[in-house]
């Protein structure tokens, strides 16, 4: 793994990670959990830590940003497939999130 | 099962002996069928495939003799020699001199439209079927010595039927007939005297043995909650090894869910048993958060995340509006608390022996540290040790229940220096014998 993928797969996870972490359900935070194991997976759970994001970033801004991390990996030779399967669980991960069908609040 | 694979070998075997000019037979469904795409279109690759599935038939046939002796003879004296070995090293050499393609999987598993090849076919992804019996209780030397005369009976049933459809197919084109066949039709009458001689011993419990298909442990149409229980419980008896990291993360998300899933279920009928399940969720969300950093590649426990997995959903298919007994979901969190227990065992055991790491955040440039030249900014965490990994430590906190005794029980040194004092028979301290 070269430095430049592994700051971006570095970058992705952190992203997930927020984004589990601020989750407004425990649902979706359980979604976002599953995305980033699956990210892990692509790797052959080879992958480096992630950093601890402030919590104050919007949802929108991480999601965004975290589909451009991911989407980043294709160049450093990830499978273009395996990163569409991701990115489709990160968008039904989004959507578990917005609908409050559990108890609000940080999990 | 062995019976029921060897029945539908002799119910094959005995339709292919029933029928004669097949060559006729071949041609005349070759023109009948379809050409598909895949299957067989000309009369070489019919015999072709039919000798591939004799040789099946033919390879089990030595495997059955080689494996289900229940007493191999080391010596090679031929005079010690019964039938039933002789005919095991005449089949070893059968096999040896006729090497051949065995069947390929999906030449076993296709329909074939010519129903000759569609009878081999059978008889050779039965043999294929009952190898498996082999290593689940007809092999390995667990047979009596009165099934094993049973199995050897069947054998050379088996072989004389091959034996009978090589001289019969002997014209057919590209045809190979077996070679090294001269003294196995002796053998297989020895073998078939032999058997008959003691048929009063045969011993037809021999069908029973096998491969089983597991029972399952519940009934089909239990309640939905009694799925989960057993589920759950699986998943207990599955932790006894070390999870592999990824498996353990998938473990630690998976009963995060049933828990959130429980204590959504428990909310409106059982307040006290609601907010368990809701701190055991809470528990296993930091867990999660710590198991970020961790990696390790070593480890088992598919089996374990399966039964999670299958846990959740089927707890997932439960509906809350008929609640559901509260016998049922204290049974639940009873399974709870063993199942954290024995985490938080692995976890310790992972990283007591090596397995887990912690992930190491990469070093990068600091732009903002304030100095004119930059440095590498390190952010090591620290790699495992004991007590310092949060994993480890929000394990202990929260899962463990079982209590942790470090120190010996407060009155054993004393009963057992009084022991010894009566045993040598000296007065003990303080206590005065009144005469």
């Amino acid at each position: 793994m070269q430095l430049a993928h592994a700051i971006t797969l570095a970058e992705a996870r952190s992203y997930l990670a927020a984004l589990a972490d601020t989750a407004h359900t425990v649902g979706g935070s359980i979604a976002y959990e599953r995305v980033l194991l699956q990210l892990d997976l692509v790797h052959g759970d080879q992958a480096p830590a992630y950093e601890e994001l402030p919590h104050s970033l919007a949802a929108d801004l991480l999601y965004r940003l975290a589909v451009k991390a991911i989407h980043d990996l294709v160049p450093h030779g990830v499978d273009a497939l395996q990163v569409e399967l991701v990115l489709a669980n990160l968008l039904d991960a989004r959507d578990t999130d917005t609908r409050l069908n559990g108890p609000i609040g940080r999990p | 099962m062995y019976g029921e694979n060897i029945g539908l070998l002799r119910t094959e075997l005995a339709h292919l002996l029933r029928q004669y000019h097949v060559s006729h037979r071949i041609d005349r469904d070759l023109a009948r069928a379809y050409p598909a795409p895949g299957v067989v279109d000309s009369r070489g690759e019919v015999v072709a495939l039919i000798r591939s599935y004799r040789h099946g038939v033919l390879m089990w046939c030595y495997q059955a003799m080689a494996h289900g002796d229940p007493n191999p003879k080391a010596e090679h004296n031929a005079n010690l020699l019964e039938p039933p070995d002789r005919l095991r090293q005449s089949l070893g050499r059968v096999v040896a001199k006729n090497p051949g393609p065995l069947p390929r999987l999906e030449q076993l598993t296709t329909h074939q439209p010519v129903a000759v090849l569609e009878s081999w076919r059978q008889t050779a992804k039965t043999t294929a079927l009952a190898e498996h019996d082999l290593a689940r209780g007809t092999g390995d030397g667990l047979l009596s010595h009165r099934e094993w005369l049973t199995l050897v009976g069947d054998v050379a049933d088996i072989t004389r039927a091959l034996l009978i459809l090589d001289k019969r197919y002997r014209h057919l084109p590209e045809w190979e007939t077996l070679r090294g066949i001269r003294l196995l039709d002796r053998y297989l009458d020895d073998c078939v005297l032999h058997v008959r001689e003691r048929s009063d011993k045969l011993d037809f419990n021999l069908d029973w043995r096998g491969w089983h298909p597991p029972e399952p442990d519940v009934e089909p149409n239990a309640e939905p909650i009694v799925h989960v229980i057993a589920a759950e419980r699986r998943l207990l008896n599955s932790l006894g090894s070390v999870p592999s990291m990824a498996n353990l993360r998938h473990l630690l998300t998976s009963q995060r869910e049933v828990s959130h899933l429980a204590a959504i279920r428990t909310r409106d009928h059982d307040r006290d048993l609601a907010i368990r399940f809701h701190r055991r969720e809470h528990a296993y969300g930091s867990l999660l958060r710590a198991s970020r950093t961790a990696a390790g590649l070593l480890g088992t426990g598919a089996e374990a995340t399966r039964h999670s997995a299958d846990a959740v959903n089927r707890l997932v298919s439960i509906s809350a509006a008929p609640p559901i007994p509260v016998g049922s979901l204290h049974d639940l969190a009873t399974l709870f608390r063993q199942v954290d227990n024995a985490l938080c065992a692995a976890i310790e055991e992972g990283f007591g022996a090596r397995l887990y790491f912690v992930r190491r955040a990469l070093p990068r440039i600091d732009p903002t540290d304030g100095h004119l030249t930059h440095q590498a900014r390190e952010l090591f965490d620290p790699l495992q040790r004991e007590g310092r990994t949060p994993l480890i430590t929000i394990a202990r906190r929260y899962l463990r229940t079982n209590r942790v005794r470090t120190a010996a029980p407060n009155n054993t040194a004393t009963t057992r220096a009084d022991f010894h004092a009566a045993i040598s028979q000296r007065r003990s301290r303080g206590s005065v014998v009144s005469l």
